[in-house]
């Protein structure tokens, strides 16, 4: 597939829009920072910004989330620190700092205090890691603790030992072989 | 290519030399085996195993739907978001088997409750890469593009563990 699909054709955009599944994606394996939760638990969200307008109609969402909801989620969660900016005449965002460093910020515009509450209640339990397609849906340190399987595993070893004389190959010699000798002696 | 020749030259070798091979072609005779010592022995080695701290555990878990194989120490993610809390410790209590390095121990079909201890905490709730679906009629001007990011709920297994005291 070429890396931007062509839309210079009328009937054929439904096979690229189809094929954007199919295409080249950044691809990981699965992945929690800080060794989480090897010995204990430890919440990665450090803090949550939200800011939003007081009076347009953009963050009516977001001002409704934050009177209703925002007050017991932070009592839930004290290790998180949550901090509210009004802003005048700004567009309504969500800012989330997670402690690998990375920042994720949604853009809360005109979206329902339901959206922006599943939203909220998404990056507080985000690993702070980008969403990207995974290779596997597990990852180990150790594949295998029996070790893994070969054809010659459980093959008998009996089917090693072989009655000698062995002969491999018919040869003419003139001279007579140790073993020969040996053999026509015994 | 000339290993492999030499392999069936030889096992076509032990095939014909009939009368050289003796104990091999014959049946071995049947035995009665003392099955209350044979248990006791084997799972008397077991223990030995169990013992040893440094002995790592695998076990097959039923989970989400299909069974996985973990260690200590591995992610599993499963689909959907599942009733469990960011940091919450659970048990996976459908243990299929439980192995070490020299012995496995499977159940009928699962093991008893004490047999083994699958301990795992839940580390992350998060979405998966987003799926395009996508419908198109032709003529009708109709097309409906979802993008679909189905949520997944990230175990970490803690640890694997057996008693000793499993039968």
């Amino acid at each position: 597939m070429p890396s931007l699909p062509r839309v210079d054709r009328i009937k054929p955009i439904f096979t690229s829009a189809k094929a954007l599944n199919y295409g080249w994606r950044f691809t990981d394996y699965l992945k929690i920072p800080a060794f989480n939760g090897v010995s204990r638990y430890i919440p990665q969200v450090h803090r949550i910004t939200i800011r939003f307008c007081k009076q347009s109609e953009s963050s009516t969402g977001v001002r409704n989330f934050v009177e209703s909801h925002l007050w017991r989620i932070g009592e839930s969660n004290p290790s998180v620190v949550i901090y509210t900016q009004p802003v005048r005449n700004s567009i309504p965002t969500i800012r989330a700092e997670y402690g690998n460093g990375k920042v994720i910020q949604y853009n809360a515009k005109n979206m329902s205090e339901k959206e922006i509450h599943k939203d909220f209640v998404q990056m507080l339990s985000r690993g702070g890691n980008p969403v990207v397609k995974l290779e596997s849906r597990q990852n180990s340190i150790t594949p295998s603790v029996q070790g893994s399987w070969t054809p010659i595993t459980w093959l008998p070893t009996s089917s090693n030992v072989v009655p000698l004389p062995q002969k491999i190959a018919v040869v003419k010699k003139t001279e007579v072989s140790a073993t020969e000798y040996f053999s026509e002696k015994t | 290519m000339l290993a492999r020749g030499r392999f069936l030259n030889s096992l076509r070798l032990t095939a014909s030399c009939s009368r050289t091979s003796t104990s091999s072609s014959k049946a071995s005779p049947a035995v009665v085996v003392d099955t209350a010592k044979k248990t006791t022995e084997v799972f008397d080695q077991i223990a030995e195993n169990l013992s040893d701290p440094r002995q790592k555990l695998f076990a097959v878990v039923y989970v989400n739907g299909r069974q996985w194989k973990v260690t200590d120490g591995d992610l599993i993610s499963l689909e959907g978001n599942l009733p469990l809390a960011i940091g919450d410790e659970i048990n996976l209590e459908k243990v299929l088997m439980v192995g070490g390095a020299n012995f496995s121990i499977f159940g009928r079909p699962l093991l008893a409750e004490k047999a083994a201890k699958v301990e795992a905490v839940v580390v992350e709730k998060s979405t998966k890469c987003p799926e395009i679906d996508y419908t198109h009629y032709n003529h009708n001007q109709t097309k409906i593009v979802n993008w679909r990011s189905e949520e997944t709920t990230v175990l970490r297994i803690r640890r694997v563990s057996a008693n000793q005291e499993f039968a």
